[in-house]
């Protein structure tokens, strides 16, 4: 079957809070946007 | 980007069963200006360099456009032999750094970029038939103002020529626009999450416009039974209404 996800960046959170509310919306997989409001990733794009 | 970030990001999402399928890198790969191009590239090969360590080897971007001023516009070099060979050039570039990284490479396309139609799909897999390149399929992105009014014989035509170079899927819509500028919505987030549309085709969330879903998912999970499905172009209040039809959709076709 097919499972349903979403783009993190819809999500301008921390990453924490940003894998609750897409968890809590009943995802079960994302399509990772590198831009958490935390500084891991600053890719130059 | 360094391997212990990427872990870290990797393993909260795995704690929370919630695995990442793919990575967005998404940017202008043929951008007129070479310098800015470059620097681009890199900061795409930089993901691509990651993405295993992120927990999957996918990572996207559209072909761009030689429009200066939008990485969504349409050129007329995008058009030309020329243009189509200096992305044909930096597609094989990206191709062959996924491969070297366990990684692939996959295309987007999108009607107001270089690579936007399914012949101009079938040509870029004929000419690089490279195991580090693959398709992200977003069918409502094959639509202009010449098929958005033929949504089913498109949506075949997509499968019947491409579904087997398919990884990753998308869920968005599309309708006729009535105003054709290039359009943004007001939220946060990378500048590929704003985007809606620009000339005779709007794109909506899923639900909002004229994509036949159930002809999508069938023929979707006909060819990948498990693959993942991407719900995009919406904002955070939208999401419940747009995955209850995706849902829907789904469960209706019992895929």
């Amino acid at each position: 079957m097919i499972p349903v996800g979403i783009f993190s960046g819809y999500f301008p959170y921390d990453l924490k809070t940003v894998i609750d509310r897409i968890k809590s919306l009943g995802f079960s997989t994302v399509q990772l946007d590198l831009s958490f409001k935390i500084s891991i990733f600053r890719p130059a794009m | 980007m360094t391997r212990q970030n990427c872990h870290a990001v990797r393993d909260a999402f795995r704690r929370a069963n919630l695995p990442i399928c793919a990575i967005s890198g998404y940017t202008n790969i043929t951008h007129p200006d070479r310098e800015e191009r470059g620097r681009r590239v890199g900061a795409l090969k930089e993901i691509i360099r990651n993405a295993r360590d992120l927990g999957t080897p996918y990572v996207i971007s559209e072909t761009g456009t030689f429009n200066t001023e939008s990485d969504w516009v349409h050129h007329a070099r995008n058009e030309t032999e020329e243009g189509y060979q200096e992305a044909l050039d930096v597609i094989a570039e990206l191709a062959q750094e996924a491969y070297d990284h366990g990684a692939v490479f996959l295309v987007e396309n999108y009607v107001n970029n270089v690579i936007g139609s399914a012949p101009e799909l079938l040509r870029l897999f004929a000419h690089l038939p490279h195991p580090g390149l693959g398709l992200l399929m977003d069918p409502t992105n094959y639509f202009d103002g010449t098929n958005i009014d033929d949504v089913d014989a498109t949506l075949n035509t997509m499968f019947d020529a491409l579904g087997d170079r398919i990884k990753i899927a998308h869920a968005k819509d599309c309708k006729r626009a009535v105003d054709t500028s290039e359009k943004h919505v007001e939220i946060e987030g990378p500048e590929a999450n704003t985007f809606r549309g620009a000339g005779a085709v709007e794109l909506p969330a899923a639900g909002l416009g004229v994509l036949n879903y159930d002809l999508y998912v069938k023929r979707l999970a006909r060819l990948h039974p498990n693959i993942p499905l991407i719900i995009e172009h919406l904002d955070e209040d939208d999401v419940p209404r747009a995955k209850k039809f995706v849902d829907d959709r789904l469960l209706s076709a019992g895929v």
